[in-house]
């Protein structure tokens, strides 16, 4: 076993042991843990919950990927949201997302190939007063328009080729 | 540690104590950190607040204290002053000192922060005096205003868990009776009425029973049980604790929506807090009540929202719905006795525990009791939370406490009951809004999202998004939703791209009855809503897109062009500088032109120009 | 306990409990029921079994699927009509989607003049002419074995070995799945010596007397420990099994 193996084993156990109970129905709330730890769900990862929680590991597959908050392959550093909620909606927001799809090359729900930004929706986070919004690494920025959003992808990921 | 409570009249003395730490006169300036006005910057706001407060020290006693949201979020960040209930809105980290000085030390008011009467132009020094509020009736949500969530004894203060104290000394049966009396009904989609769910859950045999709180919300534009469970997670709490002595239930569950963090965070720490005080756990407040509850966070599917999909999901299956030939009341979670009530309908039981059944059924009207909360959002000048009695108009809402339609535009529909709920034009405003009358009128009141559309909202595109959203949450087990809905949206898609005929809209409505008549759970069946509403009542608009090839709005891309206003254009070149594909061009100074081959209709030219010189048509 | 249900105008017994579909089989008629299987939960996603029904005080006719509806005292259920065969049409078209060329379906199709296709078929499933019923999961985990996924969800779902694998990892090639599926459409081939089935490659055992293949080494193995057997138990084909007891009965010494 590789030593990156064996530490990821250790923080998989680590989570795992949150739940003490060993109770199927902790699943998704550990498949939350595991991602908030590793980015993504790792076919280990759920392997080992699967086996924690006494579940077939196509039990558990089959739960990660019916959710669409949780991903299986690995994800970029950033992510830009965009909110796709009828609030947003009615108040432009498929434009914000075909800008970020056209600045990114990548759809909603990818990943760009060097891994710097996931491209993502999400329905409604409870601001609608200020939308269309834009969630980026956590931060919200409401009103946006089609060129601001364009702005703010460009500079952060220009940003990064800096460092 | 804090001990716990030993019984009714503990609690009763842990609030006095609490009341004498702070006098009535104890000035609070309550910053808005709900989600709203958080991504509007209210923290740093109420950071800075807290600041310039705590270095007042002995000179003056307030407090800075961040709550959930207040309901008018439009003006976030919005700040409350207690208890003058001076509401200052738009405030910013450079309004801080001034509030400070003038307002806590002055006694003087910032007229610049204050909210202003669109109707009558005049300023709003109090919350009674603003329209948005005016128009309400905040049973549920006043108190997000007045405490902050992350302290039970906020809550306590405020005569928190004086509910569970008086259900406590009723008796389960009592407090069933008070339920059932109140004639409160599920607020979270299908207005069941709560009191008779309790008592079949109640009456079923089985020493393990549950007690969920739907906090799924998935409707796509809503956030009323996000702004209950971040602004006042007690009060949901206390609303179970209640309902488990009610029903003999030992355990809970809150399902929440993986998108609401805070929420979780909130709901979380407020267990926490409880069980400390002996509100949850063993003999809660000395009585044989043992109740514990634990926070289950969704994985991002709205039909986990969904009855039993939530059980598949909690019980950590896949969250496919069933057809459910027991009701949940006798075989829910883990095969067990379950009552599954939305976060709204559980804030509402202190309420009628406390002030009794006949105060509750007073409110609202005879088929429909209480106040709901809508989220009013979409085209219309005040966005925010309101909270109204059952029965009120759809116009005193949208218009009322809304404010009606800004920048001058018509009024052209709004989509209650959420994905699945229809849309209602503008002969429809004075309708009643309650669960039966919006359901006869081809809508419904769902779980209360409020969606506002003016006349550059185009319905055949609102149907098509809300099939969008609809096929991609559907869980993929019925032929007719998972491959229907596609088509569906698809479909739309083709009359919002201009290839669609008659014969399309036909097809259109061939496929979505069977969708309705085939489909397992309610996502399915009720899917087809928005597209039918429209359809019932914007037939015409259809018509344009089909016969046309028009979208009379100036939304459908492939139906539209960009083009420049010569009058208007002073050529100040902005858009030719932001236009991602070159295609605006002209001199300096000069009227400008849109190059309508390699236009791609991204809008950005509208957006920057100052002048409103660019036509969309 | 029994039930009397009136079914097409006839008064019929059934065991309480029993679904709307077994009763209306045993009563002679033919309804299409895709995904239903007696050994499996039901999940009642085809959408193809449609009844209508009527509840003893209820003045209303309800349409529903029956593979998943109890039976009840006094039930009304009507196995045809025009409603249900638009109905049944139209989600047999959706399928036809997904397994244009699938016998059961064509055969359907030419039963409730469904012709013409009139939604583009679908061309990016993983697994061609996979209807999504979920039987080869369902039966798979019924029989312990658990080596298929239902994966994703809406009209991205798919069925299939876990992990986005082309291998099942706990796939015995018992066969299964195979035998269940509707539309016939997992590939499984057999050799005189072999079975390829879901990315993987089995040893078939062949029967100790004829010599005809059995089921793969692996599914034997896992039926003999369950059956808390010694792996090497006698290999012998269900014929021959057969074989051997009239045999048994017939020879004299007995
Ligand atoms: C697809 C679907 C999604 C639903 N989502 C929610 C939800 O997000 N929140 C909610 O409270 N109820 C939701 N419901 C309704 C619940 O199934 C259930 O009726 C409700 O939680 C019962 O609580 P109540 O009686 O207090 O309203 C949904 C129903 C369906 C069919
Ligand atoms: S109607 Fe749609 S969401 Fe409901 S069970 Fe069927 S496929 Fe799933
Ligand atoms: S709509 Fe977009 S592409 Fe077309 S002219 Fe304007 S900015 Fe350029
Ligand atoms: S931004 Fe407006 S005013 Fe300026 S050049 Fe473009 S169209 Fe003309
Ligand atoms: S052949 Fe493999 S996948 Fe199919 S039922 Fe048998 S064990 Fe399961
Ligand atoms: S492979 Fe066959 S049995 Fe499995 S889901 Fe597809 S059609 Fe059904
Ligand atoms: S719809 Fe975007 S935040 Fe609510
Ligand atoms: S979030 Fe501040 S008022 Fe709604
Ligand atoms: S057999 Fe009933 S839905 Fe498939």
């Amino acid at each position: 076993m590789s030593e990156t193996q064996a530490t990821d084993t250790g923080r998989v156990a680590a989570v795992l042991a949150r739940y003490p109970r060993h109770d199927p129905g902790d699943l998704v709330n550990i498949l939350h843990d595991l991602q908030a730890e590793f980015r993504y769900l790792t076919e280990t990862a759920l392997q080992e919950a699967a086996a924690y929680l006494g579940l077939p590991p196509a039990q558990v597959y089959g739960v990660t990927t019916f959710y669409h908050g949780f991903h299986t392959e690995p994800r970029g550093e950033h992510t830009c949201t965009v909110c796709m909620g009828t609030a947003c909606h009615v108040r432009g927001a498929p434009r914000l997302l075909e800008q970020l799809e056209r600045d990114t090359g990548v759809a909603a729900g990818g990943t760009t190939p060097d891994l710097s930004l996931n491209v993502e929706e999400v329905s409604c986070v409870g601001a609608c007063a200020i939308g269309p919004l834009v969630i980026l690494d956590g931060d919200t920025h409401g009103h946006m328009t089609a060129d601001d959003l364009s702005r703010l992808v460009t500079k952060l990921l220009d940003n990064e080729g800096r460092e | 540690m804090t001990a716990k409570l030993a019984d009714p009249g503990a609690l009763a003395r842990y609030r006095d104590a609490l009341g004498d730490l702070r006098s009535p006169r104890q000035e609070v300036i309550a910053v808005c950190v709900g989600t709203g006005c958080r991504a509007n910057g209210a923290i740093a706001v109420y950071e800075a607040l807290r600041a310039k407060v705590e270095a007042l020290g002995a000179v003056r006693e307030v407090e800075a204290r961040a709550t959930g949201c207040q309901g008018f979020c439009q003006g976030g960040p919005l700040l409350l002053l207690v208890p003058e209930g001076i509401v200052y809105e738009h405030v910013r980290i450079e309004d801080v000192s001034e509030i400070v000085e003038k307002t806590v030390l002055g006694g003087e008011i910032v007229e610049r922060l204050l909210c202003v009467d669109s109707a009558t132009n005049l300023q709003c020094r109090r919350d009674e005096e603003i329209p948005f509020y005016r128009h309400q009736q905040r049973l549920l949500l006043r108190d997000n205003g007045l405490l902050d969530p992350t302290s039970i004894d906020d809550y306590i203060a405020l005569g928190g868990y004086s509910a569970l104290s008086r259900a406590l000394e009723m008796g389960p049966v009592a407090v069933l009776e008070e339920v059932k009396r109140s004639g409160l009904r599920g607020r979270g989609g299908a207005g069941f009425p709560t009191g008779r769910k309790w008592e079949a859950c109640r009456n079923a045999s089985g020493d393990l029973k549950y007690v969920v709180c739907n906090a799924d919300e998935g409707d796509p534009g809503a956030f009323m049980d996000d702004a209950l469970l971040e602004g006042n997670p007690h009060s949901v709490l206390e609303g179970m604790i209640i309902g488990a002595l009610a029903m003999g239930a030992r355990e809970g569950h809150v399902y929440v929506r993986q998108e609401y963090p805070v929420a979780v965070e909130r709901i979380t720490r407020a267990i926490s807090q409880a069980r400390e005080l002996g509100l949850l756990g063993e003999a809660i407040l000395g009585s044989e009540l043992y109740f514990d509850v634990q926070v289950s966070r969704g994985g991002g599917a709205f039909v986990c929202g969904e009855a039993s999909a939530m059980m598949a999901s909690l019980e950590g299956r896949r969250g496919v719905p069933r057809r459910r030939l027991i009701h949940l009341s006798e075989r829910g979670l883990w095969g067990r006795p379950t009552n599954l009530n939305n976060v709204e309908t559980w804030a509402n039981v202190p309420h009628i525990v406390l002030k009794g059944s006949g105060w509750f059924s007073s409110i609202g009207t005879e088929g429909s009791t209480g106040t709901k909360i809508f989220s009013l959002v979409g085209k219309v000048s005040n966005t925010g939370l309101v909270e109204v009695p059952m029965g009120t108009t759809l116009r005193e809402i949208v218009f009322g406490a809304g404010g009606g339609i800004p920048d001058g535009k018509a009024f052209k529909a709004v989509q209650t009951g959420g994905p699945s709920g229809g849309c209602l034009p503008a002969d429809r405003l004075d309708v009643p809004v309650d669960f039966d009358t919006l359901e006869a009128e081809g809508s419904m009141m769902g779980s209360g999202g409020m969606i506002v559309m003016d006349e550059d909202t185009c319905m055949v595109d609102v149907a098509k998004y809300f099939l969008r959203f609809l096929a991609s949450e559907s869980c993929g087990n019925c032929t007719s939703c998972r491959d229907g809905l596609a088509l569906l949206h698809d479909l739309l898609g083709d009359i919002t791209e201009g290839s669609g005929t008659r014969q399309t809209i036909a097809l259109v409505e061939e496929l979505a009855d069977t969708v309705e008549a085939t489909s397992l759970c309610a996502l399915g069946t009720s899917a087809v809503n928005p597209v039918l509403s429209t359809l019932r009542y914007f037939r015409d608009e259809y018509l344009a897109h089909v016969d046309e090839k028009r979208c009379p709005a100036g939304v459908c891309k492939a139906l539209i062009t960009f083009s420049i206003d010569a009058e208007r254009c002073n050529g100040c070149t902005l858009c030719a500088a932001r236009c991602p594909q070159d295609a605006v061009i002209g001199e300096k100074k000069q009227p400008h032109t849109i190059t309508q081959g390699l236009c791609i209709k991204c809008g950005i030219c509208r957006d920057v120009c100052k002048r409103d010189a660019v036509l969309v048509q | 306990m029994n039930v009397e249900l009136i079914v097409d105008d006839v008064q019929v017994t059934a065991e309480a409990g029993e679904s709307v579909l077994d009763v209306a089989r045993h009563a002679g008629r033919d309804i299409p029921a895709l995904c239903h299987h007696e050994a499996v939960p039901t999940i009642a996603s085809c959408r193809l079994c449609l009844m209508e029904v009527r509840r003893p005080g209820r003045d209303w006719v309800q349409l529903t699927t029956s593979c998943d509806y109890p039976v009840s005292a006094g039930l009304v259920v009507v196995t045809d009509s025009a409603r249900i065969r638009k109905h049944r049409a139209m989600n047999l078209e959706l399928l036809l989607r997904r397994a244009p060329d699938a016998p059961v379906l064509r055969q359907l199709a030419a039963q409730l003049d469904v012709t013409e296709p009139r939604f583009a078929p679908v061309t990016d499933a993983p697994l061609p002419d996979c209807i999504l019923c979920e039987l080869c999961v369902r039966v798979c985990s019924a029989l312990g074995y658990n080596a298929l996924a239902a994966i994703g969800r809406g009209a991205h779902k798919s069925v299939g070995p876990p992990f986005g694998q082309m291998e099942a990892p706990d796939c015995v090639g018992c066969g299964s799945c195979y035998e269940a599926c509707p539309t016939a459409c997992i590939p499984m081939e057999d050799t005189a010596t072999t079975r390829a089935i879901w990315g993987r490659t089995f040893e078939l055992l062949a029967c100790e007397r004829c010599g005809r293949p059995i089921t793969t080494e692996a599914h034997a193995a896992t039926m003999a420990a369950k059956a808390d057997l010694p792996v090497k138990s006698d290999h012998l084909c269900d014929v021959c099994k057969r074989r051997i007891v009239s045999e048994r009965l017939a020879s004299p010494g007995r």
